[in-house]
């Protein structure tokens, strides 16, 4: 007789909550909250209930498999490792190292992501790794780095419960963290004013104290708006400005032309909204900003970041409890992802290929000169594997033939490799097109760690057996790592290659599975004795002083025209999770919601003479889908949105892969110029 | 603009309806803006039904069956009677008025209590106003 | 304390009183619920008697399903003890099969959980010293308070699926037609007037529901005044006599009493 409640950290979005995971004779049944853990204090969301319904699914891969002919065939590991070790051998001999391109995962566990960051510096010799982080926070990591002097969310969840004023910029957050936003309602009750600026009437932004619904994309208007009125007022923090930060006199003069009236107009927000919500940010304090995808993922994301960082700044509101800027990571683990250094320019802990020092202590450990060249991020792996400079990729539990923009341009460029290898868990898009697919195990099924969005490392333990024929993923990389030929491979467990992390990343130094079996750690985290640090820039930040980075107003790439008059957004909501490779296999949350809808305002559908449940066509630049209408007061005239998650009718046909963000990369999906037709 | 106060009245189809029938055939005039439905005995009326009527924006929902003895259904009219007391504890608790929620004994013969019961009940949510329990959702 | 009930799960096990024995035990920092069976006995020393509410009733009610001819012991506080007492007289288990392991409530955390009983009455045996409970205060609010509150709701279905109560095959909280899904703010209030329906008489007031609400909605207090009335009208209190029925079960013999038919 066996029954256990093991705890573990949910595989869903970057909450990082606890869940405890029920097993009788060695069979998962079930999932429970976690009541003590520090995040979540016994609460989950619609996912995390029914976390154990995915891993039985039938469309789990259960083997290895290699394209032959026209069919995926089922083969035993060995069959399946040395073909991929022979043709990527072959191919790095006959093009050059540059032309293999790896995207790893930002849902696998921090030690599979370092290993894929060392199969591809240390054994392929290019530094063209990616991962999903460059499609949605790349901007909040290159525009805090440059501001701050670290990338990462300031401050833990827990602090937003006892802020007295919370702006929440472009996040559902109810809908896409939760757990984040059980905080934030937390210190509404407490009388905290609750300020939400999104172009959409989202769900947290019916429950907030206050909605700007400002004209999408005008967000660097309003926060200049912002912050020159609190100039004008005087509301400025001058001592924080005068010891704290750099290019104050510079900011000033760049935000003096957005005066109330200019900034009215452009966004759309009334002078008397843009006043109190400046009043109530720098005199109801400690004043956090909470944001996610509604201010990264423009052209100009990093830009809008960067203008977040400068308000923080200029009002004091940031190195303290409750204050900060506090980016909403997405996935489980893409923080993790982003400190183990799987980006094309960092290796672990942000320390830049470029830089010798860094590079070289890398090189001392693993004894191999490493590439010193910054590689490709992942919609310039497109662009080359299209002119035919990639020939071959190892994509690692990623679906770009749904989450990344311009779907088709994605499918062409895929199509265009010679060789493909996937690593995932369930049967999808990737595994039909893929030339080996390596079957892998789900987070239960293996030991590891995961990073949550706010710095929090956490130990999940191994719950069951890896069912049928997979493998986890550090197993699959370490097999193909050596039969690539190289000795750096040999791990007999997740916590052998964790040591390494440790030792090779300063931020991660002080850890250890030891201590994270006892309690999560907060990095940086430098010695063994370091607590872990709760909140970030405390007397000071991470790069000396804060630098003020003026920015002025962008223009959208495309503007509503007769051709094309509406303009589309994406997002989330809380039943399924991105590309529902995994939710769309868990029955409770496909029951909840199993179909795609646009979702459209009564004024112009009453005008275009649409009804509700009525099929449409959606047609954008880049492409055109059926889907059917949800007639809602949730979007103004004019805008139009659709949830990300479904394949029957993607989105990311409709999206643009460019222009990229020139600082981060980062592809404007927020934004696109959509056209709306009746099927006769 | 006037307030449109919607009622939704569930009769048992042996007693309560036959009633109503009967102001009807009788030329009995009660408020137009009292929609009936005939259930087969009071008893079918879940707690279910009721709160869909107030969610779908009945501003007073009222049950009739018949009286205690002559139920059809033996004893469909009791449990019908208690369920009401129920569904109003929750109705009170949550500042919504009890009394927009009730239940009645009405026989076939009994086509004058019907008008009677229909006007005042009427009057009675008219006087409290709309409900609105849907926000115009 | 703990000592003492260290020795009594290690006794009634060893006697095989009881096959498996549902208790809370450290886990590094944290507390979880722990099966101990004769083959982990040692793990004893790790046993916690922590206040961390945890739905051991209805965990109880799934190892029996699994293991029907084993027989359990589990430990019981004053709120865990009528969640068994109405799971019996639904008939999800037999209150005779079980071993109930009593821990009276220290006064903390009776004013924390505001419980107007905060000790067992049933137990086979119970340990600690009983203190006073707190009773229940009148929280009334008004309607626009509650479906604020209700609009909050992300659909978890946690304050469902926690609840040692909640054991229908086909929960009507996912019935289509009845709550409409697929989007939020949710279908309010009828989602929260459902749930409330359907517990009351049932419910017992331990607060796991509202404890696990991410959209904090103070659903338990929502769920005593609910009980409060329940008991003005019916003079029935779930959870406290393991004999009597709730008053809308159908009854053959109270209509034949009281209405002669």
């Amino acid at each position: 007789m066996e029954y256990k409640l093991v705890p573990s950290i949910c595989p869903y979005c970057g909450c990082g909550c606890g869940i405890l995971m029920e097993v009788i004779e060695g069979k998962l049944v079930g999932t429970l909250p976690l009541k003590t853990h520090p995040i979540n204090k016994g609460k989950l969301c619609i996912k995390g209930w029914s976390v154990h319904e995915f891993v039985y699914s039938e469309n789990r891969l259960r083997s290895p498999m290699i394209k032959k002919g026209d069919k995926l065939k089922e083969v035993e590991w060995d069959e399946a490792i040395s073909y991929a070790a022979k043709r990527l051998l072959e191919i790095k001999e006959k093009y050059g190292p540059s032309s293999i391109a790896l995207i790893s995962s930002a849902r696998c566990t921090n030690e599979e992501n370092f290993l894929m960051m060392k199969l591809a510096r240390y054994v392929l010799g290019t530094n063209n790794i990616d991962h999903c982080a460059r499609l949605c926070h790349s901007a909040s990591v290159i525009g805090l780095i440059k501001t701050f002097g670290s990338g990462a969310m300031t401050n833990p969840i827990p602090h937003l419960e006892e802020a007295k004023t919370i702006l929440i910029f472009g996040s559902n957050t109810t809908e896409a963290h939760p757990i984040v936003a059980t905080h934030i309602l937390r210190a509404k009750d407490k009388g905290a004013n609750i300020i939400v600026v999104d172009p959409r009437k989202t769900h947290i932004a019916r429950i907030a104290t206050k909605h700007l619904q400002i004209k999408i994309g005008t967000d660097i208007v309003l926060i200049n708006g912002m912050m020159n009125e609190i100039i004008k007022q005087g509301w400025e923090d001058k001592e924080f400005i005068n010891n704290l930060t750099e290019g104050y006199e510079e900011l000033k003069k760049t935000i003096s032309k957005y005066d109330l009236s200019y900034v009215a107009k452009v966004t759309g927000v009334n002078e008397k909204d843009i006043y109190e919500t400046a009043y109530l940010y720098t005199h109801q304090k400690p004043s956090s900003i909470v944001y996610c995808l509604g201010i990264t993922e423009h052209h100009y994301g990093t830009d809008n970041v960067i203008s977040l960082a400068n308000l923080s700044m200029l009002t004091g509101n940031v190195g303290k409890p409750s204050t900060g800027v506090n980016p909403l990571r997405g996935q489980n683990n893409v923080q993790g992802a982003c400190d183990m250094g799987c980006l094309p320019q960092y290796l672990s802990g942000y320390q830049k290929v470029s830089d010798d020092k860094a590079r070289e202590e890398f090189e001392k450990f693993w004894k191999k000169n490493l590439p010193k060249e910054e590689g490709l991020t992942v919609e310039e792996m497109f662009t080359e594997a299209l002119k035919g400079n990639i020939k071959a990729m190892i994509i690692q539990g990623e679906n770009p033939l749904i989450s990344d923009p311009n779907i088709s341009r994605v499918r062409k460029a895929l199509q265009n490799l010679e060789f493909l290898i996937v690593l995932d868990i369930f049967f999808n898009e990737m595994t039909e097109i893929a030339d080996v697919v390596f079957a892998c195990s789900s987070f239960l099924e293996k030991e590891g760690t995961f990073t949550n969005t706010e710095r929090r490392v956490q130990y999940i333990p191994k719950v069951i057996e890896p069912i049928a024929n997979t493998k986890p993923d550090w197993q699959v990389i370490s097999l193909l790592g050596s039969a690539l030929g190289s000795k750096g491979f040999s791990y007999d467990s997740p916590e052998e290659i964790f040591n390494e992390i440790s030792q090779l990343t300063p931020i991660y130094r002080g850890i250890s599975y030891e201590r994270l079996k006892r309690y999560p750690l907060q990095w940086p985290c430098k010695t063994r004795l370091d607590p872990g640090c709760e909140y970030l820039h405390k007397d000071g930040f991470v790069r000396g002083k804060g630098r003020f980075i003026p920015i002025e107003e962008k223009e959208p790439f495309e503007i509503p025209d007769e051709e094309y008059p509406f303009i589309l957004t994406t997002g989330r909501v809380v039943f399924h999770y991105h590309t529902a490779t995994m939710t769309k296999n868990s029955p409770t949350l496909n029951k909840e919601l199993s179909s795609v809808y646009i979702e459209i305002n009564p004024e112009d559908a009453q005008r275009l003479k649409i009804e509700d449940g009525e099929k449409v066509k959606v047609i954008s630049r880049r492409g055109e889908i059926e889907i059917k209408v949800r007639i809602t007061d949730n979007v103004s005239p004019g805008l139009v949105y659709i949830p990300m998650h479904f394949s029957e009718s993607p989105v990311n046909v409709l999206t643009s892969h460019e222009p990229l963000d020139p600082q981060s990369k980062i592809p404007p999906y927020k934004y696109s110029c959509v056209n709306i037709k009746k099927i006769d | 603009m006037k307030e449109n106060i919607k009622i939704l009245g569930f009769l048992c189809q042996w007693c309560a309806y036959q009633g109503a029938d009967l102001a009807g055939t009788s030329r009995l005039i009660y408020p137009a803006e009292v929609k009936l439905i005939k259930v087969p005995c009071s008893g079918r009326v879940s707690a279910h039904i009721i709160f869909k009527a107030f969610q779908k924006g009945a501003d007073g929902v009222f049950v009739a069956g018949c009286h205690i003895g002559d139920c059809h259904f033996k004893c469909g009219n009791i449990i019908a009677e208690k369920r009401i007391k129920v569904i109003k504890a929750i109705l009170d608790s949550l500042g919504i008025e009890p009394i927009r929620l009730d239940f009645f004994f009405i026989s076939a013969s009994e086509g004058l209590k019907f008008k009677k019961v229909a006007e005042e009940f009427y009057a009675q949510i008219k006087k409290m106003g709309s409900l609105n329990l849907n926000h115009g959702r | 304390m703990e000592d003492k009930v260290k020795e009594k799960i290690k006794e009634i096990i060893i006697n095989k009183e009881v096959d498996g024995f549902l208790v809370l035990k450290r886990y590094f920092n944290y507390v979880v619920p722990y099966l101990f069976t004769e083959k982990n006995l040692e793990d004893l020393e790790e046993l916690s008697l922590e206040e961390v509410k945890y739905p051991l009733a209805r965990i109880i009610l799934k190892i029996k399903k699994f293991y029907p001819d084993k027989k359990f012991g589990i430990l019981v506080r004053g709120c865990d003890e009528k969640h068994l007492i109405e799971l019996n007289k639904y008939k999800k288990i037999n209150l005779k099969e079980l071993y109930l392991l009593g821990i009276n409530c220290s006064k903390n955390l009776a004013l924390k959980c505001e419980c107007p009983s905060p000790y067992t009455k049933i137990a086979n045996i119970s340990f600690g010293e009983r203190v006073e409970g707190k009773n229940f205060e009148v929280f009334h609010k008004d309607l626009s308070f509650w479906l604020e509150k209700f609009s909050r709701c992300i659909k978890c279905y946690g304050c469902r699926s926690i609840c040692p109560l909640c054991f229908c095959n086909n929960c009507s909280l996912e019935e289509e037609l009845l709550v409409k899904r697929g989007f939020l703010p949710v279908d309010y209030p009828i989602f929260h007037l459902v749930r409330a329906y359907h517990l009351a008489g049932r419910c017992i007031e331990c607060g796991l529901c509202e404890e696990t609400c991410p959209a904090e909605i103070p659903l338990r207090k929502l769920y005593k005044e609910i009980n409060e009335k329940f008991y003005q009208i019916f003079g029935y209190k779930p959870g406290e006599d393991i004999e009597e029925k709730h008053p809308l079960e159908f009854l053959e013999e109270e209509v034949k009493e009281k209405y002669g038919i």
